[in-house]
């Protein structure tokens, strides 16, 4: 008996059935083996096969070229002598170490340096991903790079996405240069004798335990601020900007930073304190007593402050439109 | 009507529609009034506004749980979808005897009133060349591109020409960790190299089916691709990689002057 009967198509009007003669496309699954053997190369700290061969049939002129650049911005790259190769990419999930019930550790400062780690950590295996695809297409720079960053939990994702670009007539560097910037921007810097120099991201994440002085702000009936939480704040943005500035130095020459965006984020948490081998009673945060409970544990309300900004790293070269050889003596020098 | 070049695929109605519009010359068009001088200044003319839609039911397809794996079933309802609303756009266009299609969108639409029903959408401005030359793909079909007028002109001055929106479309299921893996991995700060090397098998799956459907029209390169990166409705470890762009070829020298700098006063803030 049909259960699934297919209703004649020409019912009520004298359309063409349009599906007829149609064919389907398939596509095959994958292979686990492959699958294993990407899992084993990520491990070994290189790139999966796909992500090779793509490269490859690319550069070899087997396959078109693609760009994230838009139309004008090719046009500028042509003229510029730019010659994009192709699309490149880089991704990392990185995950900071927990206990057995999903809680981070913080350190004494009750920062939370595991997590701050671990979005570092998913930047730079990214970006090494990025510039290795890059090395592969004999580039000089990967452009127009927009990257996204995901947490969940104590899980960082983090994925970039560019063109890569070869200066034509310059000698190719081992250290591909990676820049958020669109072809637009970047002629508009070396016109003004910058150069782009580095993605850099600045991130802090700090845990805030609060007693009774600052929970009776917070449900007070009186305009106030919550100076406490304010300050806090502050403090996590300096160390952000400091970590920012870090990481532009530690990449090559940075004079400033363009193109920044930040975020920040205040959000309710508890915090966990552990007696450890002392026999206190309990903690004094704020003027508020929390006492041991009988597993010398005690849970603490808190705030979390995280502060976070992306940008470029940009150096000074000249105070007059760049010449080929400064450009391609910066990409030599990159380390 | 007698045209054999007809397509077989139309409603009545939809030819009913493009005959009036052709006979009487009133074009409809979605370009905004610098979009179409800039059409008119290269060379073209528009001659109306032309859509494709397709409403499908995306079938049903068992994951495994611990296991990186394309969910093909969906990979391939979305990607045949997405083909058979383009395909009726470019018959609409062909009804115009139009040379391609500019502006193109397309959208996709989880519908409310089915579960695995969605609604994909295509629509663009015919246009075709004044001076009667002929811009149709090698597959003769109307030249296909998802740019803006201004975005055409600039393409055609610097000497390059659209071949066709190409697209690739790959769902993935990302595995889940066992219990026993979760465990031995909590406490280290560590790559979850399973998770990304998911997140790489589906995103060079679907670039790869872009860049093979480009080679099919014997395109020279690419511009313009975005990468969407989506989770539709099928939960957080099913993600959907869908590559797409405008497939170029060169046809003649630039013509374009050098520009000049030109630093605008107000930031245009476009993000991803």
């Amino acid at each position: 008996m049909p259960w699934f009967r297919k209703t004649p198509s020409t019912s009520g009007t004298n359309n063409p059935d349009p599906l007829a003669g149609r064919q389907w496309l398939q596509y095959a699954p994958e292979d686990a083996a492959q699958c294993q053997a990407d899992q084993d190369a990520l491990e070994r700290g290189t790139i999966p096969e796909g992500a090779k061969r793509r490269v490859q049939r690319t550069v070899s002129g087997e396959m078109p070229w693609m760009s994230t650049l838009s139309v004008s911005e090719l046009f500028l790259a042509e003229l510029l002598h730019i010659e994009p190769i192709v699309q490149v990419a880089g991704s990392c999930y990185y995950h900071a170490s927990t206990d057995q019930r999903n809680r981070i550790y913080l350190d004494s400062n009750l920062d939370a340096a595991n997590l701050v780690r671990a979005y570092y950590q998913a930047k730079d295996v990214s970006l090494e991903r990025l510039r290795e695809e890059a090395r592969n297409a004999g580039a000089h720079a990967v452009i127009d790079a927009k990257h996204h960053f995901k947490r969940e939990g104590t899980l960082v994702h983090f994925s970039i996405v560019g063109t890569a670009v070869r200066f034509k007539g310059l000698q190719v560097p081992r250290h591909p240069l990676v820049s958020s910037l669109s072809a637009d921007d970047i002629y508009r810097l070396w016109q003004r004798g910058w150069m782009p120099m580095n993605f850099v991201l600045g991130y802090h994440w700090h845990c805030m335990p609060v007693g009774y002085r600052t929970r009776s702000a917070t449900v007070s009936w009186y305009n106030q601020e919550v100076t406490t939480v304010t300050e806090r704040l502050m403090e996590t943005r300096n160390h952000a900007m400091d970590r920012m500035r870090k990481d532009a130095a530690e990449h090559g020459r940075a004079d400033g930073l363009v193109g920044v965006s930040v975020e920040s984020q205040i959000e309710e948490t508890e915090l966990m304190f552990s007696r450890g081998m002392g026999w206190d009673p309990g903690i004094t945060i704020d003027g508020t007593f929390f006492p041991y409970e009988e597993n010398g544990m005690v849970e603490v309300p808190a705030f979390n402050t995280e502060f976070f900004a992306t940008g470029t790293a940009v150096a000074r070269l000249s105070r007059v439109p760049l010449l080929t050889s400064q450009i391609e003596a910066v990409l030599t020098l990159q380390s | 009507m007698a045209d054999p070049e007809v397509p077989k695929d139309l409603p009545e109605d939809a030819l009913t529609r493009l005959d009036t519009q052709s006979g009487h010359y009133v074009f409809t068009s979605d370009l905004s009034v610098n979009e179409f001088i800039l059409v008119d200044e290269a060379g073209f003319e528009p001659l109306g506004l032309v859509m494709g839609s397709s409403i499908y039911h995306i079938g049903y397809q068992q994951s495994n749980w611990s296991k990186n794996q394309e969910m093909t079933v969906l990979s391939q309802a979305m990607y045949n979808a997405r083909e058979l609303a383009m395909t009726r756009m470019e018959e609409e266009a062909d009804q115009l005897r139009a040379d391609g299609i500019i502006g193109v969108r397309l959208e996709v639409k989880h519908a409310e009133w089915g579960q695995h029903l969605a609604e994909f959408i295509a629509v663009g401005t015919a246009v075709r060349a004044k001076d009667g030359s002929n811009h149709r793909t090698v597959k003769n079909k109307p030249f296909t591109s998802d740019l803006s007028g201004q975005d055409f002109w600039t393409l055609m001055r610097a000497g390059y020409r659209p071949v066709s929106l190409v697209m690739g479309s790959c769902v993935y299921h990302i595995a889940h960790q066992s219990v026993a893996q979760s465990l031995r991995q909590m406490g280290q700060n560590r790559e979850l190299t399973i998770y990304t090397q998911g997140l790489y098998d589906a995103r060079e799956r679907a670039m790869e089916r872009m860049q093979t459907e480009a080679a099919e029209l014997k395109a020279l390169g690419i511009v313009g691709v975005h990468l969407h990166e989506q989770s539709h409705q099928w939960g957080a470890h099913v993600i959907e990689f869908f590559a797409v762009g405008t497939a170029v070829v060169k046809f003649q020298e630039s013509q374009l002057t050098t520009p000049s700098l030109v630093l605008p006063l107000t930031d245009t803030g476009d993000t991803l």
